[in-house]
């Protein structure tokens, strides 16, 4: 289980992290949302024990991780822009995380390589982006660390790979003990691997939610209220995160159970109305406009 | 799963990642160590020549000789310029990761202590240099062997060539840390350079203003004096040179300099792994890591290059001195700091900084300036109370330094070369009272003019054992006070020695006027004009008459005197107006024609005689 408490981290001036608290557990596939900037990649790097923290701390399973070589041989980090040592080949990197990761599965790494049709001795900087990407998964995988660290790794894998790591982190969590923790912008992507979210936003965790719960506890309604009701009255009885409306038709997004919305809706009785399910996209943009990150009106 | 990765498994996968540097390195050894040093022993071993300052001994020795000076100066040379470069990429390219984000995170992610990358990295740049070296060094020996194996150089050549690569070793590894410390002081490629600039030249800037600044605002200042050279080897560049300069003349009285630098090399190899300890991953790509070493370093930067340019200034004009040095100093302090925010901001927009630094920065210089102008709070006048003074040593240090056979240097030798006797450091204690006299009266005639003057150090010994150095002129008006000097013992005792050594009793003797006719005497002949230059010496032996032949020198004739049948080295003896018995002897027995020259000069050079 990795714990973060009142984390903070200023670069300079900049405050990239600012009291964050979250608790990854273990076996789970952890999303790590967050506008620009929010400062997943410093978190990720915190976690990986690259950062030291300002303040507070980055426990994984029970220890500090900072300059903590047994915890940090259980994790391993992907960067969005991940170094390759200059000329190499897979193999060669292969050999070289051998060094530093002494259960590097060698077979798996080759069995890998030639499912993803990556030829094991090609330069590296011959590969495409998206190639990149699925080396570093592969080699991610292949370390056996314990917890992987991916940070944007799903931008630039197209759609059947995409699929294809998402069956690969769920085979291998399936056979070891293994807990994948992504930061990614594709909240689509994310939506039907993760089973826990946490959303950053300036440097603070807005929430950390079992994914099912999240979705269980925001609920687009749209309803036409009946001539004689009072909207404002109707809307005053939920927790509105938005709202708009289109002729008659009002649609919130609010925070509430099912059942709640339901007995309400009963209550209030309007001529029309249903709940519809959010996608993560549909919170994210929801939880993070109600914190002012809202770029609807680009008019200059 | 363990995380105890040996440091040899580490060592070997970095040395993968870096493979260029050690093929580099035994290349460039390779080729620059042993192709040009076997061409050099090749030529070395078919000279024909041999030298002339030694006759007796055999060809093969002159050749073991040559084939020995080439191991132990030419190749030392070439070796430790090597490894001055070889420490410089070794350290630059070993630690450069840090000056990229993506690098840093792929090393700081390993699971890998920061102690244990750094020792692996360190030892590695280390290797890189010395495997490559060892070898270069043995085939070397190899080389030389086979040409001095028959004489007493073999034993010479094994022991001067393994205290010379011990010398390279600390060479290598003081610079080498230097520049870890400049990479780790830096976020990228430009501050890192400026960094290895200040970490090994600052010391070597201040030794600069020392020698050549404080003798510009100063006329008493000493340039050459061992405690100044020791405070320069603190630097590790210079050190590193000065380091060499043992390991070219040999180790005599210098392992305390050696431990020294050992010493500060370990110093700067601990601050090293701290900084690299702490060193935040984040800073890569900036211009300085740390901001506390950054502002030192620009304020450091600044008031040197102040002080430099404002005397270089100072220099340059001919009137209105002071106001020069000071629009100078201003002006290099603007300079250097703009230069300096520039490289360490990685931005030219802002170069000015932080302004309360740069206002700090500005009025330090200031003050500075304005304290050399003010002659140092009167440093030239200076001299330590007379109760205070155990005694007053006086170098001095030009005597008659014109060819002839009188110079005093201040190396602590007495030998001969081919211009004459050269008498160096004559530690004089001269009797404290008329030492101090004439010390201050030295100090009164700082500004007087005179018609001739030469220049002498003194040293104050003060009973708490401290020692305070100063350079006089010594003015034609007060000459006379300097034969306490001449009179005092240990003068005396150096003086008359090297006087004597001037009449060992030669092979062949000459004299020559000024029209260049000449005579070769008689072993009679010589014995008695040199019997009366000894007494025309003795009679004229004082500061005045020395001074005299010094500056009004008319020579009549000159008297060579030559040890060896190659006629060369010779000593000269010049014979002054004023040694009337010489010139006697010389005009009532001597006939001195125009074919007459040395029997032995160029016997066996006629291209040369021609």
């Amino acid at each position: 289980m990795i714990e973060i408490t009142n984390l903070h981290k200023e670069f300079d001036d900049i405050t990239a992290l600012e009291s964050v608290t979250a608790c990854i557990e273990e076996g789970h596939v952890y999303g790590l949302i967050g506008t620009n900037g929010a400062g997943k990649s410093t978190l990720l790097r915190t976690i990986a024990g690259i950062y030291r923290p300002d303040r507070g701390n980055v426990k994984v399973d029970g220890e500090e991780v900072y300059e903590n070589t047994e915890l940090k041989a259980k994790i391993f980090y992907i960067s969005d822009d991940q170094f390759f040592l200059s000329g190499s080949t897979p193999q060669v990197m292969a050999d070289h995380y051998k060094t530093y990761y002494p259960g590097f599965d060698t077979e798996r790494f080759e069995k890998l390589l030639g499912i993803l049709d990556l030829d094991k001795n090609r330069k590296i900087s011959t590969f495409s982006k998206g190639m990149k990407k699925q080396l570093s998964v592969v080699i991610g995988i292949c370390v056996g660390s314990k917890y992987l660290l991916c940070d944007e790794t799903f931008d630039g894998l197209d759609p059947v790979m995409r699929q294809a790591v998402k069956r690969l982190f769920v085979d291998e969590m399936d056979k070891r003990d293994f807990t994948p923790i992504i930061a990614s912008h594709n909240l689509r992507e994310l939506e039907d691997i993760c089973e826990h979210v946490g959303l950053l936003h300036k440097g603070g965790v807005v929430f950390s939610k079992d994914l099912d719960e999240m979705k269980l506890g925001v609920y687009k309604i749209q309803f036409v209220p009946g001539a004689d009701t009072d909207k404002k009255s109707m809307m005053s009885a939920f927790d509105v995160l938005t709202s708009s409306l289109t002729g008659s038709l009002i649609t919130m997004t609010v925070r509430a159970s099912r059942e709640e919305i339901e007995s309400k809706m009963l209550e209030l009785s309007p001529v029309f109305w249903e709940i519809l399910p959010l996608s993560l996209e549909e919170i994210f943009i929801n939880e993070t406009e109600v914190l002012g990150y809202d770029f609807t009106d680009l008019t200059v | 799963m363990t995380s105890q990765i040996s440091l040899f498994k580490i060592m070997n996968a970095e040395t993968k990642k870096r493979k260029w540097i050690p093929a580099l390195s035994t290349v460039t050894q390779l080729i620059l160590g042993i192709i040009v040093f076997t061409l050099l022993v090749g030529n070395a071993s078919s000279n024909t020549y041999y030298y002339i300052d030694n006759p007796t001994a055999s060809k093969e020795t002159f050749i073991a000789r040559d084939i020995f000076s080439l191991a132990t100066h030419y190749f030392f040379v070439i070796e430790g310029i090597i490894a001055m470069a070889g420490a410089f990429i070794c350290a630059m390219f070993s630690f450069d990761y840090l000056f990229n984000k993506n690098k840093v995170d792929f090393y700081h992610a390993l699971p890998v202590k920061r102690e244990k990358m750094f020792t692996a990295l360190s030892i590695n740049g280390f290797l890189y240099w010395l495997i490559p070296a060892f070898i270069t060094h043995v085939i070397a020996y190899f080389i030389c062997l086979p040409h001095v194996v028959k004489t007493e150089f073999f034993g010479m050549l094994s022991k001067e060539m393994s205290v010379q690569f011990t010398i390279l070793i600390l060479t290598y590894l003081g610079v080498y840390f230097a520049f870890i410390l400049g990479v780790l002081l830096s976020g990228n490629y430009i501050s890192t350079l400026a960094n290895m600039g200040i970490v090994s030249c600052a010391i070597t800037i201040i030794y600069l203003i020392w020698t050549l600044v404080l003798q510009e605002y100063t006329e008493t200042a000493i340039a050459n004096m061992d405690k100044i050279e020791l405070f320069a080897s603190l630097s590790p560049l210079p050190g590193a040179i000065g380091l060499f300069d043992v390991g070219f003349n040999g180790l005599e009285n210098k392992i305390g300099y050696c431990i020294i630098y050992i010493l500060i090399t370990i110093i700067m190899a601990v601050i090293s792994l701290f900084l690299y300890k702490n060193r935040k991953s984040e800073t890569s790509e900036k211009g300085a890591v740390y901001k506390p070493v950054q502002n030192v370093f620009t304020v450091i930067v600044t008031v040197l290059a102040a002080v430099l340019i404002g005397s270089l200034f100072r220099e340059l004009s001919n009137g209105a001195q002071d106001f020069w040095s000071i629009v100078g100093a201003l002006m290099g302090a603007v300079l250097a700091y703009s230069l300096i925010s520039i490289i360490f901001n990685a931005s030219a927009k802002n170069f000015l900084g932080n302004k309360a630094l740069f206002i700090t920065s500005i009025c330090v210089s200031a003050v500075l300036q304005l304290i050399f102008i003010t002659g140092l709070f009167g440093y030239d006048n200076y001299i330590p109370k007379k109760e205070k003074l155990e005694s007053i040593t006086i170098l001095p240090n030009t005597f008659r330094d014109d060819g002839a056979n009188l110079l005093l240097g201040d190396d602590g030798e007495v030998f001969f070369n081919y211009e004459g006797l050269q008498i160096s450091n004559v530690d004089i204690k001269v009797p404290l009272d008329e030492g101090y006299a004439l010390a201050e009266r030295m100090v009164q005639a700082r500004t007087e003019d005179s018609e001739y003057m030469v220049y002498c150090t003194v040293r104050f010994n003060l009973k708490n054992g401290r020692k305070i150095y100063r350079e006089y002129y010594i003015r034609d008006t007060f000459i006379d006070m300097v034969d306490c000097v001449l009179n005092a013992e240990g003068y005396k005792e150096t003086f008359y020695k090297i006087s004597t050594q001037n009449f060992i009793k030669p092979l062949g003797v000459t004299v020559e006027d000024n029209n260049f006719d000449g005579a070769t005497l008689t072993e009679k002949e010589a014995d008695e004009l040199l019997a009366c230059y000894e007494k025309d010496f003795d009679s004229h032996y004082s500061a005045e008459e020395l001074f005299k032949e010094y500056y009004d020198y008319s020579d009549m004739y000159r008297i060579e005197c030559y040890y060896n049948e190659k006629g060369w080295p010779s000593v000269n003896l010049p014979i002054p107006e004023n040694y009337t018995e010489t010139i006697k002897y010389i005009e009532e027995n001597l006939e001195l024609t125009d074919t007459a020259d040395s029997p032995y000069l160029y016997k066996d050079y006629p291209a040369i005689a021609e």
